[in-house]
């Protein structure tokens, strides 16, 4: 993938609470850890990614707002982060960020950054932005929170998915453009077992061959990392989350081994 | 003077209390159900939220469930109240006209529809 066009994923969900900036944050380190230079891309105003990546976040830190509102260069808002090769894009806190044109493709403009990999966050109340990104991206990965919570009500989890693909098949039909890749990642599991247990074998069957082959596990280390705003393979690299997100991002990457102990030394 | 963001507090304690629930042993608490209120509760205990609270000068940690039971009411012929008590019957049986429950069918339906939809756009 490094030295060929910027990958663009997007991470997004229904509803709030799936785990998508644990994702998007921790996926983005994970691929700058392997080598690839990562762009990771805010859409929330909230500035959650920036705040979970960097330990010391600027407040307010102008980012795709300015570059919606043609304000300036996306290279000149991107915050460097503890890992090299990973900056993050925040939101910024303009009015631009929403009024983002039908037809432009803003992702697009920022990838030419010499980038390997762009990540881009998009909560489902960022409106037309998160239609963007997911017009923009060339794989879409719909996190799914499998807790305690989600297993009382399976089937309404399932039919806030079903209207958001309806959405993303609108969105697809528009601008004849949209992810070639659309995959589900079971967050709050440990492995495949338990989600089949909390959806029950049926329905896990129908939709088995269509989630990532890696579970993400309900991790102390990795909500830690989040906290002091370090992604987890800064945090703690030989700990469950962060095996787990290098294992999803080495799925896109060239890299047939990853050597974790070679990239704890470099990165501690 | 703010020396914490509420926020990262609250999340942390959100998820202090789901690992709490996750780690709890349910057959045990079931028995304590059964032995404190007679009732026989099926498979679904299900965790709807906590907090943290002190009783007896001691932290404790709430943690609300909602659980199924299984309740027999009873009427006579006239139409007349009976009895109200808790039922034997296991909840995690299919209903005895065989029919497996609407949620049921509602998730495998949807399910199959999500591959649908997931297959057309990765074809």
């Amino acid at each position: 993938m490094k030295g060929f066009m910027t990958k663009i994923f997007c991470i997004a969900a229904p509803a709030a609470d799936a785990g998508k900036t644990t994702v998007s944050v921790n996926l983005a380190a994970a691929f700058a850890a392997l080598d690839q230079n990562t762009l990771l891309v805010e859409c929330d105003a909230r500035n959650r990614c920036i705040e979970a990546a960097v330990i010391d976040p600027p407040a307010d830190a102008p980012g795709l707002d300015r570059v919606i509102a043609d304000a300036g260069d996306a290279v000149n808002f991107m915050v460097p982060t503890c890992i090299e090769h990973f900056r993050v894009l925040a939101a910024g806190p303009g009015p631009g960020w929403a009024a983002i044109e039908p037809d432009r493709s803003v992702f697009s403009e920022i990838s030419g950054q010499d980038l390997d990999v762009m990540v881009i966050n998009a909560p489902e109340k960022s409106g037309a932005l998160m239609e963007a990104a997911v017009c923009g991206a060339d794989v879409l990965i719909l996190p799914v929170r499998l807790d305690l919570e989600a297993a009382g009500n399976i089937s309404g989890l399932l039919e806030t998915y079903k209207n958001f693909l309806e959405q993303v098949a609108a969105f697809r039909q528009k601008v004849s453009a949209g992810p070639s890749s659309v995959r589900i990642l079971i967050n709050g599991c440990d492995d495949a077992a338990e989600a089949e247990a909390v959806l029950g074998p049926e329905v896990f069957e129908a939709i088995a061959r269509l989630c990532l082959p890696v579970c993400i596990a309900e991790d102390e280390r990795l909500h830690e990392a989040m906290v002091f705003g370090k992604p987890v393979v800064c945090h703690d690299i030989i700990s469950p989350g962060a095996v787990a997100f290098l294992e999803l991002a080495g799925l896109w990457t060239d890299i047939e081994e990853i050597r974790m102990e070679e990239k704890k030394d470099q990165i501690t | 003077m703010k020396l914490a963001r509420k926020e990262i507090i609250q999340a942390c304690e959100k998820q202090m209390l789901k690992m709490l629930v996750k780690n709890l042993d349910k057959s045990a608490v079931k028995a304590l159900i059964r032995e404190k209120y007679d009732l026989s509760p099926g498979e679904d205990l299900l965790f709807h939220g906590g907090d943290i609270a002190v009783e007896n000068n001691e932290v404790v940690y709430k943690l609300d469930f909602s659980l199924r039971v299984g309740m027999t009411v009873m009427v006579d012929r006239e139409g007349e109240y009976v009895d109200i008590r808790a039922s034997q019957k296991n909840l995690s049986e299919p209903p005895e006209d065989g029919q497996d429950s609407v949620s049921g069918d509602d998730s495998r339906q949807l399910a199959s529809d999500i591959a649908r939809m997931l297959s057309e756009i990765n074809q």
